[in-house]
């Protein structure tokens, strides 16, 4: 599962349990149940507008089972134990990527630093016409290598011509060089405005 | 993140970058990390024989001593309720609204940008006074100041539009504004109301003499 999907779930889970709550509170309070015309199974959570919120029996329904203080404090360990190990996999500092090249004889490896690729990426995306600035960064998908990239063009530059020349020019070369039939790319296109009283500025990497 | 292979078969956004929602899980998780963390600590040490923390006893009898229509028990749970629906909001909408997808997967360009392509292009048109172009995702509203003939004009940024391969093609509105002709100098003939429609190349900038009717007199749509 991708980090964005867990991220969602637990956004989801805990909006879900929120308004839940919120809306028994509000139910509960202004007495909604009664004024719909529904009547509530008698069990059902903050009924009746004019009771404390947890009143004794609410707090002390299960208080006394054998069962209670072992879920309550089981709950509660896998909620901490749950959210540390989040904060651990976010927090992961990604090792240095490299990828595997063809190797020219058995029993060797051999591999290409990511910093490499990406500086020969930019190298190459810099000198397309209208480009402003590269930024590349090789990561890695499951299996795989990605090569992000966010570019700046000047209006001058056609984003179209722009798109078919990175991808035919230093996408494809960093493909054919690390000897891939295909290398995934994922591209951030900014465009800005040329000021017209300025001289154009140099292309540079960043 | 995109989800970049395949993506045109998508239904209706092909490609569009869904955020990583980073941050907001982060403040979620830190909460539920707080929050569980001190009552485990708690109970625990209530289990274990020793004292709850006085603050905690209290803070729980006090808010559930509270009657359920006390106002305090009622904003709160209208603040819960809404926090629910924000947080709902943030795990479904993809977010990312500042990008848009081209036809390329993987690719997308920034509205700003898309904006600033027409409006270079909108500026270098003879006529054409000012510009203000505002680029959603669906549509690309260009709204002009001057004396230039707004067929002319849609048809020129409708060129330069499709030169941008947005995976969703975007429509175009040009929208004139505010035109006032300038009062003639005494010595010239009049000019005529309507300027000629043909496009100059890039060579002349903004006609100069027209001043930036303001008095919106007119609104067409072209």
């Amino acid at each position: 599962m991708s980090r964005g999907t867990v991220n969602r779930t637990i956004l989801a889970v805990a909006g879900v349990l929120l308004l839940a709550g919120g809306l028994l509170v509000l139910a509960g309070g202004l007495d909604l149940y009664g004024r719909v015309g529904l009547s509530m199974p008698h069990r059902w959570p903050l009924l009746g507008a004019d009771r404390p919120l947890f009143g004794g029996v609410a707090r002390s329904r299960w208080e006394h089972r054998s069962w209670w203080w072992p879920v309550v404090i089981a709950v509660l360990a896998v909620l901490v134990v749950g959210a540390l190990a989040w904060l651990v996999t976010q927090l992961r500092r990604r090792g240095p990527v490299s990828v595997e090249l063809p190797s020219p004889a058995p029993a060797t490896t051999l591999r290409v630093r990511g910093r490499a690729v990406e500086e020969a990426i930019e190298t190459g995306a810099v000198a397309l016409p209208g480009v402003e600035r590269v930024a590349a960064r090789l990561d890695h998908r499951p299996g795989r290598p990605v090569v992000r990239t966010a570019i700046r063009l000047t209006t001058d530059g056609g984003p179209a011509e722009l798109l078919a020349g990175y991808r035919s020019g230093p996408l494809a070369d960093a493909r054919d060089s690390l000897g891939l039939a295909a290398l995934d790319s994922e591209l951030r296109l900014r465009v800005v405005a040329v000021r017209p009283t300025r001289a154009r500025k140099r292309a540079r990497v960043v | 993140m995109s989800t970049a292979v395949g993506a045109q078969g998508e239904a209706a956004d092909p490609g569009r970058p869904r955020s990583a929602r980073t941050w907001p899980a982060l403040v979620v998780v830190l909460v539920v990390l707080v929050v569980a963390g001190v009552l485990l600590f708690d109970v625990i040490a209530v289990r274990t024989g020793h004292q709850a923390w006085p603050w905690r006893v209290g803070a729980a009898g006090r808010i559930a001593d509270r009657g359920r229509d006390d106002p305090w028990v009622l904003a709160g749970g209208g603040v819960v309720l809404l926090l629910g629906v924000l947080l709902l909001w943030l795990a479904f909408a993809a977010g990312e609204r500042r990008w848009l997808p081209l036809r390329e997967p993987g690719a997308v360009i920034d509205r700003a940008g898309v904006a600033a392509l027409i409006s270079e292009r909108a500026g270098r048109l003879p006529e054409v006074d000012r510009v203000r172009v505002k680029v959603t995702a669906r549509r690309t509203r260009v709204t002009i100041a001057g004396a230039a003939d707004p067929a002319a004009v849609q048809r020129e940024l409708r060129e330069e539009l499709a030169r941008i391969p947005l995976a969703v093609p975007n429509r175009l509105d040009v929208r004139t504004r505010g035109y006032r002709p300038a009062p003639p100098p005494p010595a010239t003939p009049v000019t005529p109301a309507a300027p000629p429609p043909l496009p100059e190349p890039p060579a002349a900038g903004p006609a100069a003499e027209q001043a930036p009717g303001r008095a919106s007199d007119e609104e067409e749509r072209a």
